[in-house]
């Protein structure tokens, strides 16, 4: 396409039920490690769902800086604090030397915000009236407190917001920055998504929608995308931020780059609440912009990250939609689902998923989909069933569809200079 | 409640939630405090964050069983510490003998 600003991943940072760094968590999905299991921290007898993919830290574990800190952020920013600072590390980057700090941005986004805060007060509210609730409730769970927080923490002034798409919203957040690099505005920005909705109403509510496995008997093979048996998603918390620069800001300073990013797409499905469009003329359209939003032909993908929920509808969507897009090297290129291993994650999911495949691409390893040992027969795709595979390929498109048709594709490319 | 508890109080409430102010002593017995609780003017010294204050005003009511209603901690009357403990000791002696003390007022000034 021309584009004179091309824009490279120079940090990555992540938490998720498998991983609390980016090198466990690639670890695990490279040799099939889920992170799922019973929840414990909540009493949760009373909900049909039982498990999830739980980050194994607690707020005061995650808490950045001072101690005292834990009580004034809801867990999906401490999820982001920490997250953002190993990225920030990982880049090597000073933010107290930025040249320019209003042209770093900050786009960091949540599918829900704070629940937890939101309940714990209410039920405040409930027991002692309105003059006891805690003056923190509303910077607290308001949705873009983590893009505000990173800013304040890392002295960010450029563009600052958060995109809140419900699933779909840790790619919308790439795909805006990737965009503020490319057309000018920022040289960086710290961009991606944090979740923490495994709370009583998050559980409720996404059941009571019958969204949610109910394999509570067997957690750990309950996230099975593609798989003929599959019963719903696994409710995840967890956080995926990733350091985006122009590359010759980049380059410049001697920077590792891990990756690059060269196409973005979104769309509405413009169809229902949380079903997605039979037809998948919003995926399609989705996944084709993005795909030439970087200039290639749809054969030079080798790599999807799949949305890949373990929904009976949105798998066999999924599927449709790639062949629609893909045609012939539909069968002929790899797909896999990391929510297989860290559950969904929500609002994160866009942006642990850019990790996961911007390091398939860098380290030549296919993440699998595990659980994956009966195959739908609507879901008759290179899935890389249950083991890693290495293979180099250039371009990776990474998927994700949200509540409400939101969709977004991304394009990474390996870099090689 | 004597002032020496409710000073003792008061501080370990503040310190639990306020960054800039250290932990008390594990013991109050002893007299040699490094610190100056008393004379720590609430903002900024102690806070620069509004809405700190707000919620260990609400500590305090809960923990005394009071409202600040008007005068919060931090304002005119109960800058320091040390005039919020005056306060608070004020209000509960007043309770006890009838009395109303407005801020930075002793029961006995």
């Amino acid at each position: 396409m021309g584009h004179s600003r091309r824009v490279v991943v120079t940090g990555m940072g992540v938490l998720a039920c498998n991983g609390l760094n980016v090198p466990s968590f690639w670890d695990a999905l490279q040799n099939g490690r889920h992170g799922i299991g019973p929840i414990t921290h909540l009493d949760v007898s009373g909900h049909d769902t039982r498990f999830g993919g739980v980050v194994p830290l607690d707020n005061q574990a995650l808490t950045v800086g001072d101690p005292k800190n834990v009580r004034r952020k809801d867990r999906f920013v401490h999820l982001a604090l920490k997250a953002t600072t190993e990225a920030m590390l990982d880049s090597g980057l000073d933010h107290k030397a930025w040249k320019d700090p209003f042209r770093v941005g900050t786009v960091v986004g949540s599918g829900i915000g704070g629940l937890r805060t939101i309940e714990e007060e209410w039920s405040t509210f409930n027991a002692r009236g309105a003059s006891r609730v805690s003056p923190f409730l509303v910077p607290k769970m308001i949705v873009d407190s983590a893009a505000g927080d990173i800013s304040i923490a890392f002295g960010a002034k450029g563009p600052n917001y958060c995109i809140t798409t419900a699933c779909a919203t840790g790619s919308h957040c790439l795909g805006a920055a990737f965009h503020h690099i490319r057309h000018g505005q920022c040289d960086v920005v710290i961009t991606g998504g944090t979740e923490a909705p495994i709370t009583h109403l998050g559980l409720a509510g996404f059941n009571s929608i019958k969204a949610l496995s109910k394999r509570n008997d067997s957690p750990g093979t309950a996230s099975r995308p593609f798989d003929r048996d599959r019963d719903g998603f696994i409710i995840a918390e967890g956080a995926g931020i990733l350091v985006i620069e122009e590359l010759e800001h980049a380059k410049a300073r001697g920077a590792r780059i891990h990756g690059e990013i060269v196409g973005y797409g979104c769309t509405g499905d413009a169809y229902h609440e949380t079903a997605p469009d039979p037809t998948g003329a919003g995926g399609i359209a989705c996944m084709r912009f993005a795909i030439q939003d970087a200039g290639i032909n749809p054969d030079q993908i080798g790599y999807v990250n799949a949305h890949g929920t373990s929904t009976q509808l949105n798998d066999a969507a999924e599927t449709a939609i790639i062949k629609q897009v893909f045609g012939a090297h539909a069968r002929t290129m790899a797909i896999s689902s990391t929510k297989s291993m860290t559950g969904h994650t929500l609002g994160a999911a866009g942006g642990i998923e850019a990790i996961a495949s911007i390091l398939a691409l860098r380290d030549g390893v296919l993440p699998p989909t595990i659980n994956l040992h009966n195959p739908d027969p609507a879901c008759d795709l290179d899935y890389v069933p249950n083991t890693a595979r290495k293979l180099q390929v250039e371009y990776a498109l990474s998927n994700n569809l949200g509540f409400g048709g939101h969709n977004a594709s991304i394009v990474f490319k390996r870099f090689t200079g | 409640m004597d002032r020496k508890r409710i000073r003792e109080e008061v501080i370990e409430i503040l310190a639990n939630k306020l960054h800039k102010l250290p932990t008390p002593p594990p013991s109050w017995e002893d007299d040699d405090e490094e610190f100056d609780y008393d004379g720590q003017v609430l903002r900024p010294e102690v806070t620069d964050n509004h809405l700190d204050i707000a919620e260990v005003a609400m500590d305090l009511e809960d923990a005394f069983g009071m409202n600040f209603e008007e005068t919060m901690p931090g304002d005119a009357g109960m800058e320091t510490i040390g005039k919020v403990v005056d306060y608070i000791d004020g209000r509960l002696s007043a309770a006890r003998g009838g009395k109303t003390v407005a801020a930075g007022k002793r029961e006995d000034d």
